[in-house]
């Protein structure tokens, strides 16, 4: 049975806009994690001849911090993101019953 | 701490090249058995897209295997050799690639590829908006520039297995006979004689079980390549802790290396000692007692023929080499050539921006650090060959569970690198004169030291999977061009399914062995050409199919307008970088890389064309948005 073209165009809408939803949280976590690395190693990372370079973990401090802290902390979002944000779509809009897909809609 | 003596055994270890074999052997039954699953299919949706049927499995490690190329376990390791902890904050933008470059467009390109029934990049965007030029010019920029991307990979397959190879009699035979044969040819004469029989070898492996097999049996392959990655990187990073006494120490050592220098010397001995070669790595001393490193052979003559070589400057580490000198060989220097950033500066390997032989400004400043991190995330969603997974995958739970699984894989591969090739500079010095060959030798040296020489063979397969993965997956995407994009939408008949699998194979064997006689001359500075190759294909495609997903207003003549400036800048950057610095590198103005002003361009040429343009057609339009 061939579904009716404007409710096809409305659930595609739909997906759409929610697509598009989880495009911007991406590009903002992007800034984030930009801004946190790029603050972190760029103050703190420069050469001072006169003092040892501090290490944590036996990593450089500015590493530690600026790197992998802040590495974990984007698997943890990740996490949220793909488990929690993130929502099924029906992919194939055009196929003819909507039943053989797969994918679980979720609320 | 071993010496070369030491790791040239190891590599000759025939026990690890029978297991280096034997994974070579698994690869070929994954391809055979893929081939046979897509019998009695449609072939060109199985050939080059498996169906759109992948689970997450195979979605998330084909991803994953994908992207970490041979750049990753041979160019990235031979950088942070060569430049220290710099190369944590080079690498920090790939703590959100599986977000940014997964996610990004992961939805929506599956989503439009099946309302479009398109099978590669350039046919998604000819239907999307309704236009054969479109899709010409993406086919052409995708071949382009990933031909060039292929280059770099075959020399990096080639380099590995040189290394696994280097001291096995039979081989040394071959590779003797080679010599002699190619001596003197145009265009091969050049190139060493163990890189021609690698480059031939692992040519032709890579090239019959991707052309057999199709994207089924390069996802397959990929599948294990991602395990065989994942687990070569944990074994040599517990080896590798283990055996400079943990990172702390590794870190507390480095700190007092300051950065060699390079130059040339003459070599003279004893007890004369005339027309006596030098094989290129050995460790002399000079007449001041500094300890010294070949770059290139040497020989001791009268006439007093210089040879390039290293030079180390760490007190340290000059006392620690001591025991690897050959002491009946007196060296002369007569050039000697520092760092421009970093000269006998302590503690420049910890920090950034990191030593740097040429560049005054040092390796990593901050704004270049920044575009990176740009650069890693938005060229990875950029790549048409990711683009292409991501419109194979079965649904979204899929998607959902792949991008936390290759968050995961990120996390424990580029990190422990760092770990790894840091301390490498404790355990393996003077590698400078052959940066991109750290990795394997790192492999055999651990594995030796560790009484286990056979388990090289599984870690000099990690690289050699990354760069099998990824160079299958590119043959296949220059392939589906030329096929899909070029052959199937000019011919003016219907062609029949036979004639495309005839087609299909082929061109995937001719596409391959072209590129094999472009790198039968090995291209230098395999990073760079691997960066310019993955920046060129992102600054052409990431703007214009992001837009064409997400913006309804967008045209086509914008596309190709956007697509062609993009490229074109990519490429200018680069000639400029090359007449300016004299190799091919990147021209980066206010340190910004030129992928950034690429895209940022391609944007700019593709809004305004749009903006200026007539209104797309609303039934193409609501046919891949909805309303």
């Amino acid at each position: 049975m061939v579904r009716p073209e404007e409710d096809r165009n409305k659930r595609l809408g739909e997906s759409f806009r929610q697509s598009s939803r989880e495009t911007v949280v991406i590009v903002i976590a992007w800034l984030v994690f930009l801004v946190w690395t790029g603050l972190v190693c760029g103050l703190g990372s420069q050469l001072d001849p006169d003092k040892p370079v501090e290490t944590v973990v036996g990593m450089p401090r500015w590493a530690f911090f600026g790197v992998v802290l802040p590495w974990i902390a984007a698997c943890g979002f990740t996490f949220w993101f793909s488990m929690v944000f993130m929502k099924d779509t029906d992919l194939d809009p055009d196929r003819d019953d909507p039943a053989e897909d797969s994918t679980p809609e979720r609320p | 701490m071993s010496g070369p003596n030491l790791i040239a055994a190891a590599g000759a270890s025939s026990s690890a090249l029978v297991c280096f074999l034997g994974y070579v052997v698994v690869v070929f039954i994954i391809a055979y058995l893929a081939g046979r699953a897509r019998k009695g299919k449609s072939f060109v949706g199985e050939y080059y897209l498996g169906g759109r049927n992948f689970g997450m499995w195979a979605f998330a490690l084909t991803y994953a295997a994908t992207m970490a190329s041979g750049g990753s376990f041979m160019g990235f390791p031979a950088l942070i050799y060569t430049h220290g902890w710099s190369l944590a904050w080079w690498i920090g933008g790939y703590m959100v690639v599986p977000l940014v470059a997964l996610s990004l467009i992961a939805k929506r390109i599956n989503q439009v590829g099946r309302i479009a029934g398109a099978i590669t990049i350039p046919e998604l965007l000819r239907k999307r908006f309704g236009s054969n030029g479109v899709g010409n010019a993406a086919t052409v920029l995708v071949v382009i520039f990933t031909f060039f991307y292929i280059l770099a990979q075959f020399k990096a397959g080639a380099a590995i297995m040189a290394t696994l190879f280097g001291g096995v009699p039979f081989y040394q035979t071959v590779v003797t006979a080679v010599e002699r044969a190619t001596e003197g040819w145009f265009w091969i004469g050049s190139a060493d004689g163990d890189y021609l029989v690698c480059l031939c070898f692992f040519a032709l492996a890579v090239i019959a079980y991707t052309a057999y097999g199709g994207f089924r049996a390069v996802v397959w392959t990929d599948v294990m390549q991602g395990l065989v990655m994942l687990a070569g990187v944990l074994i040599l990073l517990t080896l590798t802790l283990s055996q400079v006494g943990g990172l702390e120490n590794a870190t507390r050592q480095l700190e007092k290396q300051t950065p060699p220098e390079f130059g040339t010397a003459t070599f003279f001995a004893e007890s004369g000692g005339e027309g006596l070669s030098l094989p290129k790595g050995t460790w002399l001393a000079s007449k001041g007692g500094e300890i010294l490193r070949l770059k290139e052979a040497g020989t001791v003559s009268k006439e007093a023929i210089p040879a390039e070589v290293l030079i180390v400057t760490s007190t340290e580490e000059a006392e620690r080499l001591a025991g690897e000198v050959r002491r009946d060989v007196t060296a002369r220097i007569l050039e000697r050539e520092p760092y421009k950033y970093g000269a006998g500066q302590e503690g420049v390997y910890l920090t950034a921006p990191g030593p740097h032989r040429t560049k005054p400004e040092g390796f990593l400043p901050v704004l270049l650090a920044l575009s990176f991190f740009a650069f890693w995330n938005f060229s990875g969603a950029g790549q048409p060959s990711y683009m292409v997974r991501q419109m194979a995958y079965r649904d979204t739970v899929v998607l959902r569970r792949s991008i936390l699984f290759v968050g995961i894989f990120f996390t424990l591969i580029y990190l422990p690198l760092v770990l790894v090739f840091t301390s490498a500079r404790i355990l393996l010095p003077g590698m400078e004169i052959t940066p991109d060959r750290i990795m394997p030798e790192m492999a055999s040296l651990v594995t030796s030291n560790a009484g286990v020489p056979w388990l090289a063979g599984i870690l000099v397969a990690a690289p050699f999977a990354a760069v099998m993965s990824s160079v299958d997956s590119f043959l296949l995407l220059v392939s589906s061009g030329v096929v899909r994009d070029v052959y199937q939408q000019n011919a003016k008949h219907d062609v029949s399914e036979k004639t495309i699998a005839r087609l299909s194979y082929w061109t995937t064997l001719c596409v391959g062995f072209l590129a094999v006689l472009f790198v039968l001359n090995p291209p230098e500075f395999l990073q760079t050409l691997i960066v310019f190759a993955s920046g060129g294909l992102g600054a052409c495609f990431l703007v214009p199919v992001v837009l064409a997903l997400y913006w309804r207003r967008m045209t086509a003549n914008a596309a190709v307008a956007g697509m062609i400036i993009g490229g074109a800048i990519m490429l200018l950057f680069y000639l400029i970088g090359w007449k300016v610095n004299g190799e091919f590198s990147a021209f980066s103005p206010f340190n910004i890389h030129p992928f950034i002003w690429a895209s940022s361009a391609n944007l700019l040429v593709l809004v305004v064309i749009t903006l200026l343009g007539r209104k797309p057609d609303q039934e193409l339009v609501e046919r891949y948005f909805g309303t």
